[in-house]
């Protein structure tokens, strides 16, 4: 029984049938099928042992358990159904999350465009009135929220109080957890908010190896960004890489866990080790080589993120790309190599504004060409990009809109997922307002169409890589639904946002 | 910052403690402008990047919100904000006392007396 817990809500403690895409369906609303069964989609159970610990937990949840407990806290991450278990002996309650309030892209876009409240959200307002937390606040229970979505709380003070959230931490807790944890312990004032800036961040010796597997076995190989792309949150953290040893222990703690593969985690993850932003043949080779010896040849690997010109630069200079896929990466159970990238914008001349480093070591006015010959590379070394685009960006105008519309036609012939995003005021633009549907114009449709039909074009042949096994079958026929559904609406969408924009 | 603020710096807050954490003492009334003004002010002028920010008084929310403002306008700055009573500021003496505090509104120079001491 812990004095200290860390938990969640269902849409965050959850490994998404081990398909981390299927995970982004609970930043929707639930569309086409009740909730239960949109939640059982995108948000199923864990499996938990006896005191309700998940056997796989998000992974900053992870370090921030590993902190306490080598601190020598009565710790412990368990799953929201099972905190009941813990009442008696609860004193200290940590939560964490991607998007609290779905104000994070893209649950606010959906949100946006639906009308609809998010399934993140409400699942989050779900464990927070739930009996078991109502009763651990009657007992005095202090509550700390945390976690990438931290900032939201700002905007919802009043649920801060009526929920009786203690102290909110916001960036990276590694340095000041323990400290906080003892405070609320020792029934100390607490602060009401805490915001950690650049040089709070912890240093590579500061950031612990986890000490249970984490969602997906995902692992994180780098923290930080050195683009500085003016939209994101991660580029205000400084750039620091993990060292290998540590990699590996983290990816041993998740096999030895019974996971089937493992993610490595990074903004970047061709800049490993990199020489600034040009990426580095050898680290990167041998990561690969020692992961891969880890991992055996039918466990399945994942990057959660590539920069589009890192995957140019590599291919173009080393053939690294081809190299990592064709000879170390696929095999027989190895058929795809599933990858988050950001396309963002068509336009040169929005990429200089917003991103003027996303495209180095080439030019901004280069960004579509780097993005078409990144998508190309990516396609011919099976390689499947979920790649983003932002909407309403500070600054846009019409002209940069209708460039991102002629790049995603000219990307048609390439397997791949491309989902539009609302600006969402984060990073350096974060004193900007959210973009909402009622601005949008006739040329965001557009855009948002283009992307539509891109995507329903290659959903088919990608979920057949997918969800190859047949244990995926019934979520196959699921999704096929799902997908015939919006077919059979999007015109019938398209018009009403069309009249929206009349009014 | 205004003539009105009073500051204190002891030895000891410069020897050990002035670089560590900026101590700015505030009534929840002062106007969220002029808390941000005094914020950003006091920031250039200590070259400090860690504060304590205590809030005291009960219209905690209208200072979250400057505190919003504030983390919107720089990511460099670690800031932890307590709001609490002019009572349970005294658990904070000895970051006060030792520390170094300034008192954004005038009418809590007092405490620093009450709270430390001669």
């Amino acid at each position: 029984m812990f004095e200290v817990v860390l938990t969640t809500d269902r849409t965050m403690m959850s490994n998404h049938h081990g398909k981390e895409f299927l995970g982004f369906m609970a930043t929707g609303p639930p569309i086409g099928m009740p909730e239960w069964l949109w939640t059982m989609l995108a948000a199923p159970r864990v499996k938990v042992d006896k005191y309700g610990r998940p056997i796989e937990a998000p992974y900053g949840m992870r370090k921030i358990e590993s902190i306490l407990l080598d601190a020598g806290f009565n710790v412990a991450i368990i799953d929201p159904d099972h905190l009941h278990k813990h009442l008696n002996t609860l004193k200290v309650l940590m939560l964490s999350h991607h998007d609290y309030f779905a104000y994070g892209p893209p649950s606010s876009e959906w949100w946006s465009l639906t009308g609809l409240e998010p399934l993140n959200r409400r699942s989050f307002t779900k464990l927070m009135n739930s009996h078991v937390i109502r009763k651990a606040k009657e007992k005095g229970v202090k509550i700390i929220a945390g976690g990438p979505a931290a900032w939201q709380w700002l905007y919802e003070l009043e649920l801060m109080d009526k929920w009786g959230v203690d102290t909110v931490v916001d960036g990276e807790g590694e340095k000041i957890v323990v400290d906080l944890v003892q405070r609320a312990l020792n029934n100390e004032p607490l602060p009401r908010y805490v915001y950690v800036g650049v040089e709070d961040s912890p240093s590579i010796e500061e950031i612990p190896v986890i000490k249970g597997a984490s969602v997906n076995g995902l692992v994180e190989i780098m923290r930080g960004c050195p683009r500085g792309c003016r939209f994101c949150s991660v580029t205000l953290r400084p750039l620091r890489f993990i060292p290998l040893e540590k990699i590996l222990a983290e990816i041993e703690i998740n096999l030895e866990a019974g996971l089937k593969g493992i993610i490595l985690h990074s903004e970047d993850v061709l800049l490993y080790h990199a020489d600034g932003v040009k990426p580095r043949p050898e680290p990167v080779i041998k990561l690969h080589t020692e992961v891969l010896s880890k991992l055996g040849n039918k466990r399945h690997l994942a990057w959660s993120h590539a920069s589009l010109s890192a995957i140019k630069y590599a291919e173009e200079n080393y053939k690294l790309v081809s190299k990592l896929m064709n000879e170390m990466i696929l095999n027989e159970y190895r058929t795809y190599l599933g990858v988050e990238v950001g396309i963002e914008t068509g336009s040169p001349r929005l990429a200089r504004e917003i991103m003027v480093a996303k495209s180095k070591p080439y030019p901004p006015e280069m960004w579509p060409e780097i993005v078409e010959d990144a998508f190309k590379i990516m396609h011919e070394n099976k390689i499947i990009p979920a790649a983003t685009v932002i909407l309403g960006l500070p600054g846009e105008t019409t002209d940069d809109v209708v460039k991102t519309v002629e790049l995603i036609e000219r990307l048609k012939p390439y397997r791949s997922i491309i989902v539009p995003m609302f600006f969402v005021p984060m990073g350096a633009l974060k004193k900007n307002k959210w973009f909402m549907r009622d601005q949008l114009r006739h040329e965001h449709i557009d855009a948002m169409i283009k992307m539509y039909e891109h995507t329903v074009y290659w959903a088919e042949d990608i979920i057949r890589f997918y969800m190859k096994s047949p244990i995926y079958w019934p979520l196959r026929v699921i999704l096929k639904y799902f997908l015939a559904y919006v077919r059979r609406n999007v015109n019938k969408y398209r018009g009403k946002l069309e009249e929206m924009i009349k009014k | 910052m205004t003539k009105e603020h009073a500051m204190r710096w002891t030895k000891e807050g410069r020897s050990t403690h002035s670089r560590k954490f900026l101590n700015i003492v505030v009534h929840s009334s002062l106007s969220p402008e002029l808390l941000i003004d005094e914020f950003n002010k006091l920031s250039i002028t200590t070259g400090c990047r860690r504060f304590n920010l205590f809030i005291i008084g009960d219209e905690s929310a209208k200072s979250l919100e400057s505190v919003r403002e504030i983390i919107l306008s720089n990511h460099i700055y670690t800031i932890s904000v307590y709001v609490l009573s002019e009572e349970q500021l005294k658990a904070f003496s000895r970051e006060i006392c030792i520390g170094e505090t300034v008192f954004l509104s005038p009418m809590h120079t007092g405490y620093l007396k009450e709270i430390c001491g001669d």
